[in-house]
């Protein structure tokens, strides 16, 4: 009788966890969209609920070549144009489409730059690469793929001052200010034959973004981030023949760096990997010229309802 | 597979007990002995044979020691002759496991010291590094093959007849990465009886896991981004970010470790058998010394049944302690023996961790610790008697809580660096380059987000309370099993749910590897 009881006890014990684990997968996992890692949505589209709703023209979106290369606050000063960069270390397309659904939400930007590296990921999708295993198991059980749904839970404010990044983030408009000199001595922009295809998930993740953007009255803008590591000849036909296929407008700052002016002996932190502040100055400042050509953007330097940014642009101390 | 995983404790774990369970008492062992060797080979593939050649060696050496015994002599002669050859033969079998041991992971080590002492006498010889690969917790089972030997030479153990039951207690899966190193008499009888499965042991096992995977997941991995950005170029940041990072990293070691332990004796508890505790409130010890009983108390007491007592009870040490005093007196001859033998202890510990300068630095350190409170405890003693100090009291209490955590905070900053020289260098730092402002600053830069320090700190606050309690022999788990069965089952669906949701896992986490299985 004991035993009968205890076998009951514990598949009882196992069938109500089965359920409180699909109920809370259910209730956790994302409706609008998939993502890798959600804590980093979270974290994006929380330090985006800092700017006043429809006050951003221009999203920069991508992984690292983004926010280390695109400055909002210096295209402020040298346009009055308002932008974000949601760009954060090895994003994965999957969040930065998820980034955007959040951001379209909030703002209504122009144009979306789009930093092209990450588009060459071999896995931009929401599975981890590695473990076939763990895969199934967040497939079947989404909780265990989207446990640090938390990170999006509002903090109070005197909380999030407590950490500087916080701080920062909002402060320099999601752009990751690197002040360190570490040159790359090699040669860049290597004219590599490596086959670089954009992978069947990369494509599907390009095209929904594209279609997301249209969807908002948003316009797409490719942009190769300047990187003598990352960035190739290969890589650059073919995002340029997609983009052409496509009708989306294409920059290459590495293509044209006699006029950009990136020093690879300075403008880098990380050997060539990503630029410094002082490459991410000569970059900004040329894209931001191109924006201003080809697009119709607003100058609110004379705007009072954007007073804000001149404080911000004032604290920061960086130009 | 590590422990903390998935497929451990929700699928082989399961498939394990299901076929332990189905199978008939008699060869119940024999599934937890494939399941050792299936362990094995999934994590070091065909290095299982290393672990099978330690088997037959210790198989061999135990058996031959054994028919020696048996031997009846006929006069005092022959029984001394047979003693000696029952020592020599005992002495072959740790030499050649010790062996295996010492070529796989010292032989750069070794090759490289002797390159440069050779160097110092002129003489130029470069040690070209070879690169083997080691079988997992090879550390660990041999130390257990070697107590085998030693307590079948000693007769306090009896000799396994069957070489595979041998070979399952070397190859056990739960503690075949981490120890705990227990030994053979401690769980051959459970471990072969083929008890089943029952309720209580299932539950309390299974309990058991999910403590050790909250201090793992949930505060260990959580703890491992910070302290990783921290070591990485440690001698770059300021000195409170440094004593911040070790402080970190030793909770970090200790929760990882004793987690780990945690779902290991609870994996074995399901079938019934008992491992050795390898840790008790480290942090409550009263010094040092008490602390080594307290931490990876299965190493410890090892090294004291198998260094310290046979080299403070050997005869050449008798000799040599008696030169001691003719020569310095009695009271340096009191201390001689048995600080010949910490010493001996304590280089050893430093080297079992591997070969690295730090860590036999981390072992004089304990060596000097220790000695130096041997050396002060009857002076103390009879000044606190002298100025009636309570030892008890609150503040003594306190006091001894910050010397023994600022000691071991250090110890393990040391243990955890590069080099000595990096290590030394972080601990200038703490003294002479010391900002909060630059602290503060910093915090953001370690890659954690407000939420991690508040699952770190919540996270050391119920390990706190938890320690104090079973300090006070209080079980938090027996009062739980106290309560009604939906007030029970919620708290272990809270439990549960606490290291499904703020376990650091899954996208956006590296995987952390158990720290002590690298040993």
């Amino acid at each position: 009788m004991k035993k009968k009881n205890h076998a009951i006890d514990l598949i009882g014990f196992l069938a109500i966890l089965l359920v409180l684990i699909m109920v809370s997968s259910y209730l956790i996992k994302p409706k609008e969209y998939d993502a890798y890692n959600l804590s980093v949505v979270s974290l994006k589209t929380k330090a985006l609920s800092y700017e006043d709703e429809n006050s951003i023209d221009v999203i920069f979106a991508g992984n690292s070549e983004s926010c280390y290369t695109f400055s909002p606050l210096q295209l402020w000063g040298e346009h009055g144009i308002t932008s974000y960069d949601t760009g954060s270390g090895a994003q994965r397309l999957c969040d930065t489409y998820a980034i955007l659904v959040e951001t379209f939400k909030r703002q209504s930007p122009k144009l979306v730059v789009l930093e092209t590296d990450s588009i060459f990921e071999e896995y931009p999708g929401i599975y981890k690469d590695d473990n076939e295993f763990d895969n199934m198991m967040e497939k079947l059980f989404p909780i265990l793929h989207y446990h640090s749904f938390y990170n999006g839970i509002q903090l109070p404010k005197f909380v999030l001052n407590f950490t500087e990044n916080r701080r920062n983030e909002s402060l320099y408009k999601g752009f990751q200010v690197r002040d360190t000199i570490e040159g790359f001595a090699g040669e860049p922009y290597v004219y590599d034959f490596g086959d670089y295809v954009i992978t069947d998930e990369g494509i599907e993740y390009i095209n929904k973004i594209k279609e997301l953007c249209s969807a908002n009255g948003s316009r797409l803008v490719l942009v190769s981030a300047p990187s003598a590591i990352n960035w190739n000849e290969n890589k650059y036909k073919t995002i340029s023949s997609w983009a052409e296929d496509n009708g989306v407008m294409y920059v290459d700052l590495n293509k044209n760096n006699e006029e950009v002016g990136i020093d690879w002996t300075y403008d880098t932190y990380d050997a060539g990997v990503h630029v410094n502040i002082y490459g991410s100055m000569k970059a900004t400042s040329y894209i931001g010229n191109i924006l201003k050509e080809n697009f119709d953007l607003e100058d609110y330097r004379h705007n009072p309802a954007y007073n804000k940014w001149h404080d911000d642009y004032k604290n920061a101390g960086l130009y | 597979m590590s422990y903390n995983s998935i497929m451990f404790f929700a699928i082989f774990l399961p498939i394990i007990i299901i076929l332990y369970q189905l199978c008939k008492e008699k060869y119940r062992w024999i599934v937890l002995l494939v399941a050792g060797y299936t362990f094995f080979i999934y994590a070091s593939g065909v290095l299982l044979l290393y672990n099978l050649l330690s088997v037959v060696i210790t198989y061999a050496t135990a058996w031959i020691i054994d028919k020696i015994s048996l031997v009846k002599a006929g006069d005092k002669q022959e029984k001394k002759r047979n003693t000696i050859r029952r020592k020599q033969y005992l002495a072959v079998g740790i030499v050649l496991n010790f062996l295996i041991l010492l070529v796989l992971k010292y032989t750069n080590f070794f090759g490289q010291g002797i390159s440069g002492m050779l160097g110092h006498f002129g003489i130029s010889w470069e040690h070209k590094n070879i690169s083997f690969l080691v079988p997992i917790g090879i550390s660990y089972y041999t130390m257990q093959a070697v107590s085998y030997m030693i307590d079948v030479y000693r007769g306090t153990v009896k000799r396994e007849k069957n070489i595979f039951k041998l070979s399952l207690y070397l190859s056990f899966f739960p503690t075949i990465m981490e120890g705990p190193i227990a030994r053979y008499s401690d769980i051959s009888d459970t471990m072969f009886a083929g008890n089943q499965v029952s309720y209580e042991n299932l539950t309390a096992g299974y309990r058991r896991i999910l403590w050790g995977l909250f201090q793992k997941m949930v505060i260990a991995d959580h703890m491992a981004i910070g302290v990783q950005k921290i070591f990485d170029s440690g001698n770059v940041y300021d000195g409170s970010v440094i004593l911040y990072g070790a402080i970190l990293c030793t909770l970090q070691l200790y929760m990882d470790f004793a987690g780990t332990i945690d779902v290991v004796i609870g994996s074995a508890r399901i079938f019934g058998i008992k491992l050795p505790e390898n840790f008790r409130q480290p942090f409550f010890a009263k010094n040092a010394g008490d602390f080594w009983h307290r931490w990876h108390i299965t190493l410890g007491t090892w090294f004291k049944d198998y260094i310290f007592y046979p080299i403070s009870f050997a005869k050449p040490m008798a000799k040599l302690s008696k030169k001691v005093k003719n020569v310095f007196g009695m009271g340096v001859s009191r201390m001689f023996t048995p600080t010949v033998a910490l010493f001996c202890v304590w280089i050893s510990n430093g080297l079992w961790h591997g070969p690295k300068g730090t860590y036999i630095f981390y072992g004089m350190y304990y060596f000097v610790l220790i000695f130096i409170e041997n050396l002060l405890e009857k002076p103390i003693a009879k000044k606190t008697e002298q100025l009636k100090i309570n030892m008890d009291s609150f503040a003594v209490r306190a006091f001894r809580f910050v010397k023994l955590f600022i000691i071991v905070v250090i110890g393990e900053m040391m243990f955890r660096v590069e080099t000595v020289a990096v290590g030394f260098d972080m601990l200038k730092r703490i003294f002479t380059d010391f900002h909060i402002s630059a602290f503060v600053g910093t915090l953001s830069d370690l890659v954690l987000e407000p939420y991690d320090y508040a699952i770190i700190f919540f996270g050391m606050i119920v390990v706190a309370i938890v320690s104090i309690l079973r300090e006070k022999k209080i079980s938090i788990s027996v009062k739980i099993g106290g309560l009604p069965k939906p007030v029970r089952w919620v708290i272990w669906y809270a439990a549960i749910f606490t290291v499904i949701i703020f376990g650091a896992y899954g996208p956006g986490f590296d995987t952390i590897a158990m720290m002590y299985a690298a040993f």
